[in-house]
């Protein structure tokens, strides 16, 4: 399936979880937060939290700014 | 600190009172350079360092209060609905256990003397009774309310602490203010002079005012009856109060009143005596740390002392005040029957020429209700 | 003074009045050098996408002892946005801060009021420490205190225009209403405005560009350090007259009879 990942195009296997998303990315997990779809899912969903076919993820972190 | 909580708020003021005893003329001159909205810089100006520096006080009392009013004094008059009183406060003319002669003014009768007032072109009034009672209830005074509401563009009510949905209902019936005094935020002091009676509940008076401004009240004045305990202390604590009902209820008015003790009948005696320098200091040191709050004088006050603090921190004042009930239509021939006495009893026309002889207007009416929601017909 | 001067905001204690914004250093490492030069014990940081090459603030700041972070909302363009960004913002930090800021128009960067406090709303129920980026409106300043907002953020001038206390007036006037911390954020340049600021009543000062852009960044916020330092220290010591008082011709008090 395809996922629009960070603004991008990504292809995950169907029913992917957040949390192999998460993995992928070689971040630290507690060290991110997840939107999916407009909505922040909290660290503890995101194992339980399977992905659909064009679902739109956003992986942040922290960065700098006033 | 909590500014949201009186406890706290009543706590730093007696706090407070320590640093009166040991400000430096330093300090005051500090203070008179850049006064804050806080209870530090008015212990400051309290203490006797600033006595030397009254003339300086009052000068920038006096330019506070012109920016901040403009040349001009609001005018406005008491009306004693009811002298009836279940109450024992020890200092009032009006205590249950006095010698008075007890009336009520019936629906006629209050008609007749808003009349009168309204002839003197005043437009601004203040509805006073005793403590709650079967012959001067809430009803009773909604009805006053009422009755005044349809003349005057500006009443206000001096009674007993009421419920919110009370408080609702008068300002559903036109009225914009509330007067009530704490007369003493001394709790020891408090239960010694209030003898009996519903006004014994110390913490339900002091909540009042807040619980008119929740009700939708325009403003509240409130007050310490100088002369009933430690005078810095109730200065404190009063201006506590006032900063504390200011912030938390920004959309409100506060006004302060500065009422002193004088005898009465029953011949109470001030436990403090509190001389016109005393009285005019802290009137300035309360302008100079509030500056855009209406500081309000009645004619408890002699002429020369009321002539002197027009415009120069007071910028609100009752005038032709009777403090007897039906005492504007009898031309105050009522008697000995008075809360307390007055000691300006010039007429209307003989105050707005002493007025503007110090360059000063008098203003009859600076609001209506055109603008209200659910504006009175 | 008895009690300490702690900087007090949502019952969090802090010794520094100095919050520093994180951006817009030319690298991570000297912005880690200008927080630590700064003494800060508050910082603000910003979200942003993870990408390679782009460098993750949450491990270096996490080094930095006695740091607490206040994620911010800038990106967001309306309340919606801005809780969303909150809600990471605490995802990520653990921390209870936020700092409100939703600024439309990508020019002047100046704060939309009415998506702020939408926001500020929302995120005072979700018991966030809320800290609004506000023009200094003294109105809006007691909507948000009443709002549940920990403390106001008001701007000296427009984000990054080194312009300084162009709003003063309109500053002292939120001071002198308010019950919670005034923070002014934003416009400064030099650290003589922040001590201007700090000698006014405010309870701190945030600054960022005026750091992050200065010729040599970590001298230059130990600098505001000192400056928001001293401006306190003056608050509290009570400023000296400014002229005289010209005394009126005829006494105002000789009806005292003195």
């Amino acid at each position: 399936m395809n996922i629009v990942l960070n603004g991008e195009h990504a292809e995950f296997p169907a029913g992917a979880l957040l949390t192999e998303v998460v993995e992928c990315t070689g971040l630290l997990p507690e060290r991110v937060a997840t939107i999916v779809n407009e909505n922040v899912v909290p660290r503890a969903q995101r194992s339980v939290t399977e992905l659909n076919d064009g679902d739109i993820v956003e992986i942040l972190t922290l960065a700098g700014g006033g | 600190m909590n500014n949201n909580d009186l406890a706290l708020c009543l706590e730093h003021a007696a706090a407070a009172r320590e640093k009166v005893a040991t400000a430096t003329p330093q300090q005051v001159a500090a203070v008179l350079a850049a006064p804050r909205a806080d209870v530090g810089s008015l212990a400051v100006l309290l203490s006797s360092a600033a006595d030397g520096m009254l003339e300086a006080m009052a000068g920038r009392a006096q330019r506070l209060t012109r920016s901040h009013f403009g040349r001009t004094v609001a005018l406005y008059a008491p009306l004693y609905l009811s002298n009836y009183c279940p109450g024992g406060c020890s200092y009032c003319g009006f205590a249950a256990d006095r010698q008075q002669s007890r009336r009520r003014l019936e629906h006629a009768e209050i008609e007749t003397e808003l009349q009168a007032i309204h002839h003197l072109g005043l437009r601004d009034v203040l509805l006073l009774t005793g403590e709650r009672c079967p012959e001067a209830d809430f009803d009773y005074l909604a009805l006053g309310v009422e009755i005044a509401a349809r003349r005057f563009p500006a009443v206000g009510v001096e009674a007993f602490p009421m419920t919110e949905a009370e408080y609702a209902r008068l300002v559903e019936l036109g009225c914009i203010s509330l007067t009530l005094y704490q007369e003493t935020y001394d709790r020891a002091r408090y239960d010694e002079v209030h003898r009996w009676g519903p006004k014994r509940d110390y913490a339900a008076r002091l909540e009042a005012p807040e619980c008119a401004l929740r009700a939708g009240m325009r403003s509240v004045g409130i007050g310490a009856l100088f002369g009933l305990a430690d005078p810095v202390s109730e200065a404190l604590a009063l201006f506590q109060h006032a900063l504390y009902l200011k912030r938390k209820y920004w959309k409100s008015g506060v006004m302060i009143s500065f009422p002193r003790l004088c005898s009465e009948q029953g011949g109470f005696s001030a436990e403090y005596e509190i001389g016109d320098q005393w009285l005019a200091k802290v009137i300035w040191a309360f302008r100079l740390c509030l500056p855009d709050v209406p500081l309000v004088l009645s004619t408890r006050e002699r002429p020369a002392f009321r002539d002197g603090m027009a415009g120069v921190g007071v910028s609100r004042m009752s005038v032709a005040s009777r403090t007897s009930v039906g005492g504007y239509a009898d031309g105050g021939a009522g008697g000995d029957d008075r809360q307390f006495s007055i000691n300006d009893d010039r007429g209307i026309d003989e105050f707005c020429a002493m007025l503007h002889a110090r360059g000063l207007q008098p203003v009859f009416k600076n609001w209506d209700a055109a603008l209200r929601d659910g504006a009175a017909a | 003074m008895a009690e300490s001067d702690e900087l007090i905001i949502g019952g969090h204690r802090f010794g520094s009045r100095l919050i520093l914004g994180t951006g817009k250093f030319a690298d991570t490492a000297v912005m880690l050098d200008a927080v630590k030069a700064a003494g800060c014990e508050l910082v603000t940081v910003a979200l942003r996408r993870f990408s390679e090459g782009v460098d993750d603030l949450c491990a270096p700041l996490a080094e930095c002892a006695g740091l607490t972070l206040m994620p911010n909302t800038s990106g967001a363009r309306n309340a919606r946005e801005a809780v969303r960004a909150a809600q990471a913002g605490r995802e990520i930090s653990g921390s209870p801060f936020v700092k409100v800021e939703i600024h439309p128009n990508p020019h002047h960067l100046m704060p939309d009021p009415i998506e702020t406090y939408q926001a500020c709303c929302e995120l005072a129920k979700d018991d966030f420490v809320v800290l609004p980026y506000i023009a200094a409106d003294p109105v809006l300043a007691k909507r948000l205190e009443d709002a549940g907002c920990a403390a106001v953020m008001p701007l000296g001038s427009a984000i990054g225009s080194g312009q300084g206390l162009q709003t003063f007036a309109m500053i002292e006037l939120i001071i002198s209403e308010s019950s919670i911390p005034v923070i002014v954020d934003a416009g400064l340049r030099a650290p003589s405005e922040a001590a201007a600021a700090m000698e006014a009543g405010c309870s701190a000062v945030l600054v960022n560009s005026a750091v992050a852009a200065a010729e040599n960044p970590v001298v230059m916020a130990a600098a505001f350090a000192q400056a928001v330092a001293a401006g306190r220290m003056a608050y509290n010591a009570g400023l000296m007259s400014r002229g005289t008082d010209a005394v009126a011709t005829s006494p105002l008090t000789a009806f005292l009879g003195r």
